[in-house]
Parts: structure tokens; C-alpha cells; sequence
């Protein structure tokens, strides 16, 4: 049998593509405001599949004891304790000596400055210490801090000594003042990477990322390949079509490391 | 496209893929221009266009997410759970449907999904080109 195609059966492909919006578009409308979730969602499973391709053993912790799904955390308002995460392990060797990494991969969790211990941060994507002996908890609360007082839920968030590294997901198309904030964001959790001397191709982690669903028009790719060569980040675009540039293991060859 | 179509599809997906679509579209036309032999095409071309916004947009996030609920029944979840919403074979059949139909489409007409994910039209076009010289 002859294979088909668009061009030569054009009339029935076109008929095949009106039939399945009939059939389907209003499934689809349903879905368009949660996109964006969407996006972030298949961000946080790249993040993971970086750690899982960086040779990291990967292992899913506090699914709902009711009825077992993963729990996403969607904003920072809950307890992280209460939602789902991945912890990565890995055993290495570097100049003879052993190491173990062991850290978490978490989403929307606040995350303490660098600089004042009173502001707080909320990446998409949290990659922090884990302490495997349980002797502390990468997650803190407070409930003394003067902007949250008098509120009945405790302040969760994530102490800066214990923030590896972090991702934010836009589901946007880049624009300068886009890339820009992203900067200021870093400056704010981990302004070492601003250094261009912390530029590296090899490590464990991805360093400060931006992740953007859109395509980049000329300027800013220019934006970000100057950002890319002066910082220790990493600004991708395009990774609705191509998420891989986050995981793949010859693409993230590519990527500011640490 | 026909107006009569884009009048058939629901407002907010229309929102979401119209400004995409029309971009492309003068990008193809400008393409076009110097290619005598696509000029007959172009209606199909649009319609393809069409589709690669639609998957791109829409249907890969979508995909994503519930490849993503795959991956957690795999490692023993029962799901994802996103707010309220949950994830996974039972609740979703109808999401999934959607998408597994989407694919058929691609599958049907040997349109690999790569060829959708272009940034530049002349890449499409190229990817368009080499899968006419394998059907």
C-alpha cells in the first residue's frame, strides 16, 4: 500500500485535521489556560532527567499516603513537607578521593537571600541539600519575620546556605527585560555565578538557569549569548519544541556547570 | 486556512494559536516567493503550519505532562496530582485520547513530529522537502 501524504491526499488531510478539531477543540480550549502549568511541569521532569543523566540515582519521596500520586507543589503558600520531590544520590570519585552528592529537587519552594536573611525568593525549580541523616531538614519555617507576622501558617522556605542551584520556567517568548530580571534573581540567591571566572563546562549541577518556551528573535539571542559568556547561567529558548536541551546527555555537554 | 475552520475552533485556542500561525504564514509567503514549484502547496502548507503551531503550543505540553504521570506510575505513584487536578490513565482518558489522535494524524500522513518543531521556515520547508522525496 501506497504511504500517504499531506500533498498528494490533500483534500483528506485536510478534511482528517477539520474532523479532529470538531472532535477535540474543545478539549484543547479547556487545556489552554493550564499551559503554562504544563510548561513548568515538563521543566521540573527535564530537571530531573538532567540529574538522571548526569548518572544520579533517582528516587521519589513523600507520594500521598491516601492515594499515592506525586503531589506537585504549584506555589509557595503550602508546606513543602506536604508535596512530592525527587532526591538525586550520586557516589563519586574525583583525585583519588570519595564523594557523595545527595540533593533534592523540589518546585516552588521560597528560597532565603544571599544577602538578607528578611527577603525570600520562589524559583520554579529548587535544587537543595538533603540531609540523608535527618540531623536537619533543608526546609525551615519561621513565624517572627515582620512582613508574616500575625499569620496562622508558618514561613516555609529554604535557607540560602542550603540552595544548590535553581531554574525558572516562563512560559513566555524572551524579551529583554525577561533575561534581565532573571539576572536580578540571581544576584538576589546565588551571586557568586555572576563571576565569569565560576564559568565551567563540567559538574554535577546545572548552573542558575532560565528557561524560556519561546524562540529568541536576534536580539535577544544576542542578549543571551553575551549574558551566557560573562555569567555562570544558562538562558535556554525554544524548550517547548525541544525540552532535550536540559537533559540530553551531549546537549547538556553545552551547558554552564558546577 | 478557511475562515469557516477558524470560526469552528473555540475562542481561547484560537487566542493561543492565531498570532503564531499568521506570523508563519507571512513568513511562508515571503519563502514562496522565489519557489514556483511550492506555490500550488500552499494551501497544505498552511495547513501544516497550522498543525506545527497546534502541537507546539498546545499538544506538547499536554504530552509532557502525561508522558511525566507516565514516568511516575512507572517509579510506583498512582499519578501526578497538580492542585486539584489529577493525572493519570482513569481520570484523563479523554486527555490522552487527544493526544494519541493528534499523533495518528502525524502518523497517517508520515509527518514526522521533528518537522513541526522548527524555529525558521526555511528549515520547515527543507524537512518538508526531504520527507516528499521519501513518500
Amino acid at each position: 500500500m501506497t504511504e500517504k501524504s499531506p500533498f498528494r491526499e490533500a483534500t483528506d488531510f485536510m478534511v482528517d485535521i477539520n474532523q479532529y478539531l470538531l472532535d477535540f477543540g474543545q478539549v484543547l480550549n479547556n487545556q489552554v489556560r493550564r499551559i503554562a502549568t504544563y510548561f513548568e511541569i515538563n521543566c521540573y521532569n527535564n530537571a530531573v532527567r538532567f540529574y538522571q543523566n548526569q548518572d544520579f540515582e533517582i528516587t521519589m519521596i513523600n507520594p500521598d499516603s491516601g492515594n499515592g500520586n506525586f503531589v506537585y507543589q504549584l506555589s509557595p503558600a503550602g508546606n513543602p513537607n506536604n508535596f512530592s520531590f525527587f532526591l538525586a544520590r550520586k557516589d563519586y570519585q574525583e583525585n583519588g578521593k570519595k564523594f557523595t552528592v545527595i540533593c533534592s529537587i523540589r518546585q516552588n519552594v521560597r528560597v532565603q537571600s544571599k544577602s538578607d536573611n528578611n527577603i525570600f525568593f520562589t524559583p520554579d525549580i529548587v535544587i537543595s541539600h538533603f540531609f540523608e541523616d535527618q540531623t536537619q531538614s533543608e526546609i525551615s519555617s519561621d513565624q517572627n519575620l515582620s512582613f508574616y507576622q500575625n499569620q496562622k501558617q508558618k514561613f516555609y522556605f529554604i535557607a540560602n546556605e542550603n540552595l544548590i542551584t535553581f531554574a525558572e520556567a516562563k512560559h513566555y517568548s524572551p524579551f529583554p527585560e525577561l533575561i534581565g530580571s532573571f539576572i536580578g534573581i540571581v544576584h538576589v540567591l546565588k551571586p557568586d555565578f555572576l563571576r565569569k571566572n565560576k564559568r565551567k563546562k563540567k559538574g554535577n549541577h546545572f548552573a542558575p538557569s532560565l528557561l524560556i518556551s519561546g524562540e529568541g528573535a536576534n536580539h535577544v539571542s544576542q542578549i543571551k549569548t553575551s549574558f551566557e559568556n560573562r555569567y555562570a547561567i544558562n538562558i535556554l529558548f525554544e524548550l517547548i519544541s525541544d525540552g532535550s536541551q536540559l537533559y540530553e546527555r551531549e546537549k547538556i555537554k553545552k551547558l554552564n556547570k558546577f | 486556512m478557511d475562515d469557516e475552520l477558524w470560526k469552528s475552533i473555540p475562542p481561547q485556542l484560537r487566542m493561543e494559536i492565531e498570532p503564531e500561525y499568521y506570523f508563519k504564514i507571512k513568513e511562508l509567503d515571503f519563502f514562496l516567493r522565489t519557489r514556483e514549484r511550492q506555490k500550488p502547496r500552499r494551501k497544505t502548507l498552511e495547513y501544516l503550519i497550522f498543525l506545527g503551531v497546534l502541537y507546539r503550543r498546545i499538544i506538547k505540553p499536554i504530552d509532557g505532562t502525561l508522558s511525566f504521570s507516565y514516568s511516575l506510575m512507572n517509579a510506583g505513584a498512582n499519578g501526578l496530582k497538580v492542585g486539584k487536578k489529577q493525572f493519570n490513565h482513569e481520570k484523563n482518558k479523554q486527555l490522552f485520547k487527544t493526544v494519541i489522535e493528534f499523533k495518528k494524524i502525524l502518523e497517517k500522513y508520515n509527518i514526522p513530529a521533528e518537522i513541526l518543531e522548527y524555529m525558521a521556515i526555511e528549515d520547515f520547508m527543507k524537512s518538508i522537502e526531504r520527507i516528499e522525496r521519501k513518500i
